[in-house]
């Protein structure tokens, strides 16, 4: 299972495993004190820190979107660190007064865009990462808006009104199905993939389901008020960032292959960009659901307009500069296939005209041969006819005249023949010009 | 004043007419102007003078409206769209007038306040400008052209939203008729110089005989502003009456489109969809770039707009409630015509993204095959002065002989040895000429051939009867037709199949090769059929680059070449398998139109004498 590891790979592996046992034992054999909290909190920093080394050594690898793949990964890792940072933040500063828990949120929420991103870049396939420019709207379109989701169904109950016990549900639900979403989507790809593929796949799809359980299992600690910061609870979490090292570690392994079907990537990109659009248009309903629903206050629903209407905004800013793009490329696609499909025209004579000379090049041969037949029969003829005592002058000379443009003639047919045997004499015809792109 | 008649074409052809269109147009606008400011200062005000106010108006519209109708249906493409968005604004002012001549003439009560026709009288705006939006003389992708129906939805759909927002919410407020009223005087005043502006562009970035047409729309855009700018606050200033001196401007616009149709008529019939381009047409301009933008900026600002509402929330909640919801399903409605041009966009791009794709590999292979290919283009020229040189010598040789034979008795060893050479020099001579027309590249010249001779011709030159274990039959059944088609290209062909057969029945060892040639009416049909190992892929041979022989031997764009030549002459190729073993090619030519002189001696006829 661990094929070419290099040594420094094995030191992070280790490192990571070592953290881990680390946490196990502090778990087990620690009461809950502010120590074990801090403790708690340290572990995974140092996880993330140990993955992101580890993905940050896949950035070279120049094999399809593997590089970006492991980017996101990588920013995905960031985001996550930034919020643990924040939880240790919010842990201290929750020994003197109640912080806010809205920034943890956001980045743990963000960290996940990033890498559902990552998956949906396709890195097994060789294929993946054409025309990424446009994709990367649709990208940021999905990413701002579950952002405005988050703004409209959570963030009110922080910034407008404190109420936790509707802010929580809220949070937590977005969050499971954000783990939801990227557990089925991985759970697909893994059963279309084989080999080091699949079992890359399902090792995400653990991480993810611990990841998701562990959420599960820390809200319902926390609502019990049996929670205890940095002790078993804690581990599921911690499991899947160990799982996240080790697969980056493993990434110089795998080799991006051709897809079985060979328009997938372009279908790929179309309905990315159509969900992309389909999350927008739900935007006005949810709108339209929450100017119905009772028992909102006033300022609540009011903020979740502004929300709506700001991020409407800015969605379609980004469809209107995507559409902007997509009229220029195509506009010059047409023109360039257009002067391409010319120059096509043009090399297809040129072929044409190249092969009736190849042509011209077998029936010559063959007709070297059948002119020189008679050529030799008038020669004989001729050398009969100046034998014969009974000639004329005038004849005679006639006679002569004719051998001689037999002569000539059999010189016309060999040098034609030997050209023929030999045609590295000829001109290169003009090559077709190139178009430019 | 107005001249856009003298830069109108007369459309070539056809007897012209006693008085042009355009003339009848400005001549009848005027007289619409004229009746209407006569029978403004002649009649006081009453019945009999809205009558005749109402009904000029009317028949005005309707004259203008089956004008617009009768180009739409002659014109095509672009201008037929354009006509139709004319016929539409046309309908929508027609139906505007008559709900308000049947509430004065009818019922004898001025017209109350009525949603369907207020909302009628300003939309119909929005088809109007969109017809001298469209650029109708400039040629378009045919993609762009469905974009731009696209962005007119969008367009359409965001001024509906506007005036429901701004205009039609007020009516909902007890007491907001006043509100209301000086609201859609606002609006409409604002899209009257909206349409001014949108004509004027149109007009001035129009060129040749379009913008003839195009003045008068303009001229119409600005005698509507003007007109209704004046009755709409004479009408608030209660100063208003049908028949009255405000009419004058409305009246002469109405007039104005239906000189316009009268103007732009011959647009209708130029552009038949076998006609050639209009030469002035010319790629698709700014404007439709600017429509597109429009409508994106227009799908932005709409949250904008909702977001202004938020922020002002203070008035009734009724208002509140519908503006808001009406923006929420402007947005969603709009996004959903975005979604839908986003989705034929990247259709479009992918598509024509693999079609470049696809054309360059094509590119590449031919350029792959012309490096194999590229040193036998000297070849022609040296076929040619090589066949040329030849050709020289048998004539005089011909002649040695000729005056040999005129100088000795008839039967004597001399003249008989002569007689002989001559022969074979002529046989030598019509060789060295068939070489020298093939190797000659000449467009395709028709003139009407004889098949056999040629086909014989063909076999002898392919020597394909020289090999020991072939047999070719070649037999023509009944009295056949000659063909009409360019010998040296249709030699090549036949020389093509033949070498084709020749090479398959050698691989099998030997076999018989049976040409038949027989008159199919109108065509000639000549089958090759042999009892080789037959075609493996029939339906693919004719493909460029299709080749069974080893690497190195066949290029795979011979047969494809036949077929080009073959389809040039209108004549058709075909080939597959025969039932009872090996492979058949069957090719159709038109025979040579029977009226036409018999043709001169069969350029690649060959006398096989001895």
């Amino acid at each position: 299972m661990t094929p070419g590891l290099t040594p420094r790979h094995k030191l992070l592996l280790g490192l990571a495993c070592a953290v881990f046992a680390s946490h196990l034992l502090v778990a087990g054999a620690v009461k809950p004190c502010f120590a074990k909290t801090m403790f708690g909190d340290v572990v995974p920093c140092v996880l993330l820190v140990l993955a992101i080394l580890a993905a940050r050594h896949n950035f070279s690898i120049q094999r399809g979107v593997l590089p970006l793949f492991w980017k996101l990964m990588a920013a995905g890792f960031v985001q996550l660190l930034l919020s643990e940072i924040y939880w240790i933040y919010y842990d201290s500063a929750a020994r003197h007064s109640t912080p806010s828990s809205v920034l943890g949120d956001v980045l743990f929420l963000l960290a996940h865009v990033f890498f559902l991103s990552a998956f949906l870049l396709r890195p097994h396939s060789a294929s993946a990462g054409r025309n990424l420019r446009l994709r990367h709207f649709d990208f940021a379109l999905l990413t701002l808006w579950w952002l405005a989701l988050y703004a409209y169904f959570a963030l009110p109950w922080q910034m407008v009104v404190s109420d936790l016990s509707r802010y929580v549900p809220a949070n937590y639900t977005l969050d499971f199905v954000q783990h939801l979403v990227i557990i089925l989507g991985l759970l697909v790809v893994c059963f279309r993939e084989t080999g080091r593929w699949r079992l890359f796949y399902a090792r995400y799809v653990f991480a993810f389901t611990l990841i998701a359980v562990g959420n599960l299992l820390l809200n319902v600690a926390i609502s019990r008020g049996i929670y205890d910061s940095g002790g078993f609870y804690d581990t599921p979490f911690h499991l899947s960032l160990l799982l996240f090292t080790a697969n980056a570690l493993f990434g110089p392994s795998l080799q991006p292959r051709e897809d079985k079907t060979p328009a997938r990537e372009i279908q790929q990109s179309l309905w990315t960009a159509r969900i992309a659009m389909v999350a927008i248009l739900t935007l006005p309903p949810i709108a339209f659901l929450g100017a119905v629903e009772k028992g909102i206050p006033g300022n609540v629903a009011s903020f979740r307009l502004y929300v709506i209407f700001g991020a409407l905004l800015l969605l379609s800013a980004l469809v209107f500069r995507k559409l902007a793009l997509l009229t220029r490329e195509l506009a010059h696609l047409v023109r360039l296939s257009q002067a391409s499909v010319e120059n096509l025209k043009t090399v297809q004579a040129q072929a044409v005209h190249a092969e009736k000379l190849s042509a011209l090049g077998r029936l010559a041969a063959g007709a070297t041969h059948e002119i020189s037949n008679p050529l030799t029969a008038i020669l004989g003829y001729s050398e009969i006819l100046i034998d014969l005592p009974a000639l004329s002058p005038p004849d005679r000379e006639s006679a002569q005249n004719i051998q001689q443009q037999v002569r000539r003639a059999q010189g016309a047919v060999d040098s034609l023949r030997n050209s023929l045997r030999n045609p590295d004499s000829a001109h290169p015809i003009p090559e077709a010009q190139p178009v430019d792109s | 004043m107005i001249s856009g008649q003298k830069s109108l074409p007369t459309t070539t052809g056809q007897p012209s007419p006693v008085l042009p269109p355009s003339w009848l147009g400005l001549f009848l606008t005027l007289g619409a102007a004229s009746v209407t400011l006569l029978a403004a200062l002649a009649l006081p005000k009453g019945y009999a003078l809205a009558f005749i106010g109402d009904n000029l108006q009317a028949v005005l519209q309707i004259t203008a409206g089956a004008l617009a109708f009768r180009n739409a249906l002659r014109a095509h493409s672009q201008f037929r769209l354009f006509w139709f968005l004319v016929l539409l604004g046309v309908l929508m002012w027609l139906v505007s007038q008559l709900i308000w001549c049947t509430y004065e003439l009818w019922f004898r009560i001025p017209m109350p306040d009525s949603p369907v026709g207020d909302s009628l009288l300003f939309l119909k705006l929005v088809p109007f400008a969109a017809a001298a939006a469209l650029e109708p003389d400039k040629t378009q992708d045919s993609p762009f052209r469905a974009f731009g129906l696209l962005d007119l939805a969008i367009l359409t759909l965001a001024s509906l939203y506007l005036f429901a927002f701004f205009v039609y919410a007020y009516r909902l407020l007890p007491g907001g008729t006043q509100i209301y009223n000086y609201h859609f005087t606002l609006a409409h005043t604002i899209a009257n110089q909206l349409f001014v502006l949108v004509t004027g562009m149109a007009f001035f970035r129009a060129v040749g005989e379009w913008r003839g047409v195009l003045r008068v729309f303009f001229f119409v855009a600005v005698c509507y502003a003007i007109g209704s700018d004046f009755s709409n606050a004479a009408i608030d200033l209660g100063q208003y009456y049908t028949g009255s001196l405000y009419d004058l401007p409305l009246n002469t616009s109405m007039a104005g489109i239906v000189w316009l149709c009268l103007a732009g008529r011959c647009f209708s019939q130029i552009h038949r969809a076998d006609a050639p381009p209009h030469p002035q047409r010319k790629p698709a301009g700014r404007l439709t770039f600017v429509s597109s933008h429009a409508a994106l900026f227009v799908t932005i600002s709409i949250p904008l707009i909702g977001l202004w509402l938020v922020a002002s929330h203070s008035g009734s909640d009724v208002l509140f409630s519908l503006r808001l919801h009406l923006t929420l399903v402007a947005i969603f409605l709009l996004t959903l015509l975005l979604s839908i041009k986003q989705d034929v966009l990247s259709a479009n791009l992918l598509a024509s993204f693999q079609h470049l794709c696809s054309t360059y590999s094509s590119i590449d292979r031919l350029k792959g095959h012309l490096l194999q290919t590229e040193k036998l283009t000297a070849l022609g020229e040296l076929v040619a002065t090589a066949s040329r040189q030849i050709s020289s010598c048998m004539t005089q040789i011909q002649e040695q002989t000729s005056s040999i034979i005129s100088r000795s008795q008839d039967e004597s060893r001399c003249a008989s040895l002569a007689s002989k050479i001559s022969q074979y020099a002529l046989r030598t001579d019509a060789l060295a000429e068939s070489l020298q027309r093939f190797a000659q590249e000449t467009p395709l010249e028709l003139s009407s051939i004889e098949v056999k001779p040629l086909l014989e011709s063909a076999l002898h030159l392919s020597r394909i009867a020289k090999h020991p274990n072939l047999r070719v039959d070649l037999h023509e059944e009944g009295l056949v037709s000659p063909v009409l088609g360019d010998s040296s290209q249709l030699l090549h062909v036949f020389l093509q199949i033949l070498s084709n057969a020749a090479d398959a029945l050698q691989e099998a060892g030997g076999g018989q090769l049976d040409i038949s040639i027989r008159a199919c009416d109108p065509q000639i049909c000549i089958q090759f059929a042999d009892n080789g190992p037959g075609i493996k892929h029939p339906e693919r041979v004719f493909e460029p680059f299709f080749t069974t022989k080893p690497i190195g031997k066949g290029t795979g764009l011979g047969l494809s070449t036949c077929y080009g030549i073959v389809r040039q002459h209108n004549g058709d190729i075909s080939c597959g398998n025969r039932l009872e073993g090996g492979a058949f090619f069957t090719i159709f030519l038109p025979s040579a139109p029977s009226q036409a002189p018999q043709p001169h001696e069969p350029q690649f006829a060959m006398e096989h004498r001895g």
